[in-house]
């Protein structure tokens, strides 16, 4: 087992020392990024093909974004333009299930969510929710598609019935460890407490799929609220905005000025060679806003055209969030193994839909275990069974985008109590609060637990959990 | 209709002509501005007293943020002769894309 852990460490390294390479922007400063990309892409065609970059490959008309937003934050800094550079890119989603199955031994998730990771995730949680005895749990959960793709450069998400495949490890870091010393995770077999395979049947938050979609085609014209724009009155003024920049542009005294810029910047692009191509884009469009001559009403309008830029970014984040909230179904084999008993089976359903407009994300989990192998005279088969909900509720941003989750969730479970080998039910109640980690893919959960009794104690009980989880899909923007 | 430098955004057309415009897209929303105001019409007629050049502006939000496949393409018949334009998403991680046609009235 241990040299099943080396490579999954060394793929987590490998992936976040890919991950760590981006470098932290704006939104608004990421897109012209993208943008200035986008030309030079076009300018390495045209070397490819051995023709000469002319100023017609630079015309605004083509890219009036990038010229735009290249003279705004070239600018000495306007309102709009320095609130847009404190921003973070940072997303938050709720329906990725990262820690490990609500019935580890440090579980802190009463309710297990269906989506699975596109690459890698990680997680340490300490507690236990319906046993006696308390554990250190550390799980991965990976996407084997997702993870060989995720060592290719430059390539795109995968897709096909693959990449829906999941597969997961917990490892219990208090076997083999005395009671008086603290877990130590060792990635030995006997620490290996379950290993599991989860597909995903259907998930209609996929952008690939019509549902997706035909929500963002509604969603498009409508405001979110009563107080906002729709995504398409804001483009329709960002569009605005273009079209009076290359009216403006082309007007005589702006016209010659830019052509001129255009001339020398075309030339020293085709002088610069591959490794400069960046370097020299950026020199030329730093020179851009001292050649032609704005006026004071037009750069005022640069530093409006970043903010309203910024509302764009949100309100598509918020359309495609909102489109995002369609169900999301999971099958999952768990294999666990007991210390000193005979190995489980557990069959799991998963199901997670939106309600209240997107306020709220719930999910229902159904499952069922059995005892694999030979068992005891006397002893069922049939261990227990399981049915669980959960509702979170984002409950907004913290500081810098970063979303703090509300979540309560209620379960019931029917399990033979030892030694009587009795059926009982076992109810739980459970309230967390989700803590989203700066720039990291961490999320902090912090939950109470109500049980009814326990495993092996006819009592209530009532734990606090603390876990740490790590998403490497948020690091890559996926 | 001309084409201008081989730059399909670079168009001219005689006074009273009459421009057909066609938009397709995939994961993508495409907003048209015809010199500034939102237009949603097939067909558009050049008219130098109201404008010279016309300004079509073409703004387009991508909808797919996972793998970068939204499009759009925008294109001005007029005369027999066609005009193109074709916006690809660059990255999963652009937004946007935004162009404008301009169009000398002869």
């Amino acid at each position: 087992m241990k040299t099943l852990f080396r490579p999954l460490c060394l793929v987590l390294g490998v992936s976040l020392a890919l991950a760590s390479s981006a470098r932290a922007q704006s939104p608004v400063q990421a897109q012209l990024e993208i943008k200035k990309e986008s030309l030079l892409a076009a300018v390495r065609d045209q070397k490819t093909k051995k023709a000469q970059v002319q100023a017609v490959d630079l015309d605004l008309r083509a890219a009036p974004e990038l010229y735009l937003l290249s003279i705004a934050f070239a600018q000495p800094r306007g309102i709009a333009v320095a609130r847009e550079l404190a921003k973070v890119v940072e997303t938050a989603r709720v329906d990725k299930q990262l820690g490990s199955g609500s019935s580890a031994s440090g579980s802190t998730s009463v309710t297990e969510k269906g989506a699975v990771p596109e690459i890698l995730a990680f997680a340490v949680e300490n507690g236990a929710l319906t046993k006696s005895q308390s554990g250190t749990t550390i799980s991965f959960k990976g996407n084997p598609v997702g993870i060989v793709n995720s060592l290719i450069a430059n390539s795109l998400p995968p897709t096909g019935p693959l990449s829906r495949l999941a597969f997961g490890l917990e490892f219990d870091a208090s076997r083999g460890s005395d009671e008086s010393q603290a877990p130590v995770f060792e990635g030995d077999p006997q620490q290996l407490s379950a290993f599991s395979v989860k597909y995903e049947i259907l998930n209609h938050r996929d952008p690939d799929s019509r549902q997706f979609q035909e929500r963002a085609d509604r969603l498009y014209a409508e405001a979110k609220s009563g107080t906002t724009t729709s995504t398409r009155a804001i483009n329709q003024t960002l569009t605005l905005y273009e079209s009076d920049f290359a009216r403006t542009m082309l007007e005589p005294a702006h016209r010659a000025a830019f052509d001129k810029w255009a001339d020398a910047a075309a030339t020293a692009l085709d002088a610069a060679p591959e490794e400069q191509l960046m370097k020299v884009l950026d020199e030329q469009l730093a020179l851009l806003p001292a050649q032609v001559p704005f006026t004071t009403e037009e750069l005022a309008r640069f530093d409006k055209y970043v903010e309203i830029y910024g509302r764009l970014l949100d309100s598509r984040d918020a359309l495609l969030d909102l489109a995002g909230q369609g169900a999301v179904m999971s099958l999952e084999y768990v294999n666990s193994r007991p210390v000193d008993q005979p190995t489980e089976s557990t069959f799991k359903w998963l199901y997670e839909w939106s309600a209240l407009d997107g306020r709220m994300d719930v999910t229902a989990n159904g499952l069922m275990t059995v005892l694999n192998g030979t068992i005891p005279d006397g002893t069922e088969r049939f261990k227990s069974w399981a049915i669980a909900a959960q509702a979170d509720f984002p409950l907004g941003s913290i500081r810098q985008g970063r979303t703090l989750i509300f979540s309560l969730s209620g379960r019931a479970e029917g399990t033979v109590i030892a030694p009587t080998n009795d059926r009982e039910t076992i109810w739980l109640g459970q309230a967390k609060l989700t803590f989203p980690v700066k720039d990291a893919g961490m999320k902090l959960p912090l939950s109470l637990t109500v049980a009814s009794r326990t495993d092996l104690i006819d009592e209530t009980v009532v734990r606090g959990n603390i876990g740490l989880t790590f998403n490497l899909d948020s690091l890559l923007g996926m | 209709m001309k084409i201008h430098n081989d730059n399909s955004l670079d168009l001219s057309g005689k006074d009273g002509e009459v421009i057909t415009v066609t938009v397709a897209r995939s994961k993508a929303q495409v907003d048209l501005l015809l010199n500034g105001e939102p237009f949603e019409d097939e067909t558009f007629k050049l008219d130098k007293s109201k404008s010279d050049p016309f300004f079509l502006a073409v703004g387009g939000v991508f909808t797919d943020r996972k793998k970068g496949e939204g499009a759009f393409s925008v294109s001005l018949s007029g005369n027999g002769i066609t005009a193109t334009r074709t916006a690809t998403q660059f990255t999963p991680k652009e937004a946007r894309r935004s162009f404008v046609f301009t169009i000398d009235i002869a």
